[in-house]
C-alpha cells in the first residue's frame, strides 16, 4: 500500500513581480500565461469568424471588405481559432492542472514549458502582425507573408514542446500510487492530446517550411505551395480538440453526480478513440496520390467511426449519472454535458460529409460541422476554467455568470452552425463570400452571424468574469466542488510545491477516499 | 575510531524516466516531420511525366560522399553504444573517449553534408526536386546538429558527474536521438539521394 508523501516546507521565490513572470518556471505561472494570451486571441478568432459571417450575408460579398481581405479574416479566423486560442487554451489548463491531478510537485522540463510559453507569445505576436501589416498566407506584402510562416512555424514549435512537457509529466511524475491505470481522465486525455499532437504537429511544420519555400522561391510548388493547412481545421483532425473535452467530462460527471466514475474502461475507450481517429495529418490533398481524398473509403470509414467513441463515452457518463441519483445542477457539469451533445451533433453532421451522392465536401456542411467541434471544446474549455479556477488563479468565478457564458455559447454555436449546415446542401461553397444566391441562402447566413454574434456575447462574458474573479478578495475553499482527484487535496490556489502532504493513493479517487473514511469513522464515534 | 557505513541492498531506487519518455516523444515527432515531406515528395515525384529524368542531369549528387556519409553515421552508431556500454560500467575514461568520437564523426557528417549541397550545382528554385533536396539536406543538418548538441550536453554533464553506473538515462535518451537521426539519414539517404 502506498504511503502519505510529505513533500516538506514549500520554498518561497525570492523574485517578484514582472520578474517573477518572465523567470518563472512555475507550471501553474506558465499555464496562466498560456490561458490568459489564449483567451484574448480567442476574442480575435471570435471576432474575425463574425466579420467573416456578416461579410456572407450578402451575396455579392464585400459589405466591408474586398475578396483579398477576406480571404485574409478567414485564414486568420482558422489560425486564431485553432492555434492562437483553442489548443494553447487547452493547453495551458492542462500545464497548471496535470502536474496537480498526478500528485507531482513540478512540470517535467518545467524551463522548456516556459520556454514554449514565450515563444508562443513571440509567434503570435508575428503572426497578427504579419496580417496587419497585409501579410498572412495570401497577402499583398512578400517580406510580412514571411513573417507569417515563421511566426506559425514558432507556435507549433511551442505547442510541440508544451504538450511533451505535459505529457512526460503524467507519464513519469506520478505519486506513489498513482499508477497509469489511476491517472485521472482530463491527465489522461491530455497524454491522448499530445500522442496525438506530436504526430501531427511536424506535418503541419512540413507544410510551413514547403510553403515558406514556395513563397521565397517563386512558386516552385505551384500554386498552391504544394500544401495547403486547411486539413487541420477539417474532420479528423479537427477531432483532436475534442479529446479534452471528452477528459473534462469524464472529471466533473462523477464529482456532480456525486458519484464514483462508472464504466472507467469505457471512458478510456472513448478518449483513446477520439484521438486515434483524429490523427488526420494523412487527409490532405498534398500527402496523397488521390485526386480527392476527402471522398476515399478511409475518410468516409474514419468519419463514421469516429461516432463510436464519443456514443461509448455518453453512455458511461449517463450510467454515472444514473448511479449517483439527482445530480448537482453547476455551470462545469452544463459545460461537461453540453459539449458532448455538441460533440456528438458534430461527429453526426460528419459522419454525412464524405458520402459523394451527397456533394458535400468544400461546401458550407464542413464550416458548420466544424462549428459543431470548436464549439464543443471551447464550450468544454470554458467549463474547465470555471471548473478548475480555484486551482488556475485562487479564485471562484460568479454562478450565474458561469452558466450565461455556457447558456451563450450553446445557443450561438447552434445558430451559427445549423444555417451553415442548410447552406451546405444548398452547395454554397465553404468559405466563400461572393455566391450564387439559392432558397433564402443570405437569410440563413443573416442567422449564422447572428448565432456568432451570441458567442462572441458568451465569450466576452466569460472573459469579464475572470477579471472580475481576479480583482476580488474573497477566499474560495480547496475543495469547493467536492472533487475527486489529487489536485483538490492541496490549497486553493495550489503552494509553490503544489503539495504540503499526499493523501495515500489507492484508487483513482484518492480524495474521495479520504473524505469516505472520515465520514466513516465519524459515523463510528458517533 | 572510526565508524563503518554499511550500504544496505534495498529495493532500487525508483527513478522517473522523463528525458527518455521527452525524447521518445520529440524522435517521434522529427520522424512525422520527415515522412510528410518524404510523402510530399514521391506525391510530387509520381505526378512528375516529363519525358526528362525527375533528377535533372544538372543537379550533381557525389554518391562517394553519400556512401562514406552513410558509414560514418553507422560507425557513430556503434560508438554511442559504447559510451552507453562504459558508462554502466563506471568506465568514464571509455565514456569520454566514445561520446568524444561519437561527437567527431557527427562532425564529419555535417562536413560531407555542407560539401554535398555546395556541389549540387543548382539553385533552390532551379526545379521541384531541387526544391525538395535542399530541404532535405537541410532537414538533415538541423537534426543531426540537434543531436549533436544534445549528446553536448550530455557529456557535459556526464563530465560534471551527472551520470554513472547507477544512473546513465541522459545517455540512453541521447542515444535514441542519435539513432533517429542516423535512421533519417539513412531513408533520406536510400529512398531519395540514392533511389532517385
Amino acid at each position: 500500500m502506498a504511503a502519505a508523501v510529505d513533500f516538506g516546507a514549500p520554498t518561497v521565490d525570492p523574485i517578484t513581480g514582472l520578474g517573477a513572470w518572465l523567470s518563472t518556471a512555475d507550471h501553474k505561472k506558465v499555464g496562466r500565461i498560456y490561458v490568459a494570451f489564449s483567451l484574448l486571441m480567442a476574442l480575435v478568432a471570435f471576432a474575425t469568424n463574425a466579420l467573416f459571417s456578416l461579410e456572407r450575408v450578402d451575396a455579392g460579398g464585400k459589405v466591408l471588405l474586398n475578396a483579398s481581405e477576406a480571404s485574409q479574416i478567414t485564414s486568420l479566423f482558422l489560425d486564431s481559432t485553432v492555434f492562437l486560442a483553442i489548443l494553447p487554451l487547452w493547453l495551458g489548463i492542462a500545464l497548471v492542472i496535470v502536474p496537480l491531478q498526478v500528485g507531482s510537485r513540478t512540470l517535467a522540463f518545467p524551463r522548456a514549458a516556459a520556454a514554449s510559453a514565450w515563444l508562443f507569445i513571440l509567434s503570435v505576436l508575428m503572426v497578427v502582425g504579419s496580417y496587419a501589416a497585409n501579410g498572412g498566407p495570401a497577402g499583398g506584402r512578400s517580406k510580412y507573408i514571411d513573417l507569417y510562416y515563421i511566426g506559425m512555424f514558432g507556435v507549433v514549435l511551442a505547442l510541440i514542446v508544451g504538450v511533451v512537457c505535459v505529457a512526460t509529466t503524467a507519464l513519469t511524475l506520478r505519486a506513489p500510487g498513482v499508477t497509469i491505470a489511476r491517472i485521472p481522465a482530463f491527465s489522461f486525455a491530455s497524454v491522448v492530446t499530445a500522442a496525438v499532437l506530436v504526430l501531427t504537429l511536424p506535418v503541419m511544420l512540413g507544410n510551413i517550411v514547403m510553403a515558406f519555400m514556395n513563397h521565397r522561391y517563386g512558386g516552385v510548388f505551384g500554386a498552391e505551395g504544394g500544401t495547403t493547412f486547411d486539413w487541420m481545421f477539417r474532420q479528423p483532425q479537427v477531432y483532436v480538440l475534442a479529446i479534452p473535452v471528452v477528459g473534462f467530462a469524464a472529471e466533473v460527471v462523477p464529482v456532480f453526480a456525486r458519484a464514483r466514475q462508472r464504466m472507467r474502461g469505457a471512458v478510456r475507450f472513448s478518449i483513446a478513440g477520439v484521438g486515434v481517429l483524429g490523427i488526420g495529418a494523412w487527409a490532405q490533398s498534398s500527402l496523397s496520390i488521390e485526386s480527392n481524398i476527402r471522398n476515399g473509403v478511409t475518410f468516409i470509414g474514419v468519419s463514421i467511426l469516429i461516432g463510436l467513441p464519443v456514443v461509448v463515452g455518453l453512455g458511461a457518463f449517463g450510467d454515472t449519472l444514473r448511479a449517483g441519483g439527482k445530480p448537482v445542477v453547476s455551470p462545469p457539469l452544463a459545460a461537461g454535458l453540453g459539449a458532448m451533445v455538441l460533440l456528438l451533433a458534430g461527429v453526426g453532421a460528419g459522419l454525412v460529409t464524405g458520402f459523394k451522392g451527397l456533394e458535400l465536401v468544400d461546401t458550407t456542411w464542413e464550416l458548420g460541422q466544424m462549428k459543431l467541434v470548436i464549439g464543443a471544446s471551447s464550450l468544454g474549455a470554458i467549463g474547465a476554467l470555471y471548473y478548475w479556477a480555484p486551482k488556475i488563479w485562487g479564485k471562484a468565478i460568479s454562478k450565474n455568470i458561469g452558466l450565461a457564458a455556457i447558456g451563450l455559447t450553446v445557443i450561438g454555436t447552434l445558430i451559427s452552425a445549423i444555417p451553415d449546415l442548410i447552406t451546405g446542401v444548398l452547395d454554397q461553397p465553404t468559405y466563400a463570400i461572393d455566391y450564387a444566391v439559392r432558397n433564402g441562402q443570405e437569410l440563413l447566413n443573416g442567422i449564422s452571424f447572428a448565432g456568432e454574434a451570441i458567442t462572441v456575447l458568451g465569450g466576452l462574458i466569460l472573459l469579464l468574469s475572470v477579471l472580475s474573479a481576479m480583482k476580488s478578495n474573497t477566499a474560495v475553499a480547496d475543495n469547493p466542488w467536492n472533487g475527486h482527484t489529487l489536485e483538490w487535496a492541496t490549497s486553493s490556489p495550489p503552494i509553490a510545491t503544489n503539495f504540503g502532504t499526499l493523501p495515500v493513493v489507492v484508487s483513482a479517487e484518492p480524495v474521495l477516499d479520504q473524505s469516505d473514511a472520515l465520514a466513516s469513522t465519524t459515523s463510528m464515534g458517533a | 575510531m572510526t565508524a563503518t557505513l554499511a550500504i544496505g541492498s534495498g529495493p532500487k531506487a525508483h527513478r522517473p524516466r522523463s528525458l527518455t519518455v521527452a525524447t521518445t516523444f520529440i524522435s517521434a515527432g522529427v520522424v512525422a516531420l520527415v515522412m510528410a515531406l518524404m510523402t510530399a515528395y514521391f506525391v510530387s515525384r509520381s505526378a512528375f511525366s516529363g519525358k526528362t529524368k525527375w533528377i535533372p542531369t544538372e543537379l550533381h549528387i557525389r554518391q562517394v560522399v553519400l556512401t562514406m556519409q552513410t558509414i560514418t553515421l553507422c560507425m557513430s552508431c556503434v560508438t554511442i553504444l559504447w559510451a552507453g556500454w562504459a558508462i554502466r560500467r563506471n568506465d568514464r575514461r571509455s565514456t569520454y573517449i566514445a561520446l568524444g568520437t561519437t561527437f567527431l564523426l557527427g562532425l564529419a557528417h555535417i562536413n560531407a553534408l555542407a560539401f554535398l549541397i555546395k556541389q549540387f550545382g543548382v539553385g533552390v528554385a532551379s526545379s521541384v526536386p531541387a526544391t525538395y533536396l535542399y530541404i532535405f539536406a537541410g532537414l538533415d543538418l538541423v537534426i543531426t546538429i540537434g543531436a549533436l548538441l544534445y549528446l553536448g550536453a550530455v557529456a557535459v554533464r556526464t563530465l560534471g558527474g551527472n551520470y554513472g553506473g547507477l544512473d546513465a538515462e541522459g545517455i540512453d535518451a541521447a542515444t535514441i536521438f542519435w539513432f533517429v537521426s542516423v535512421l533519417i539519414w539513412v531513408a533520406i539517404w536510400a529512398l531519395v539521394l540514392v533511389g532517385k
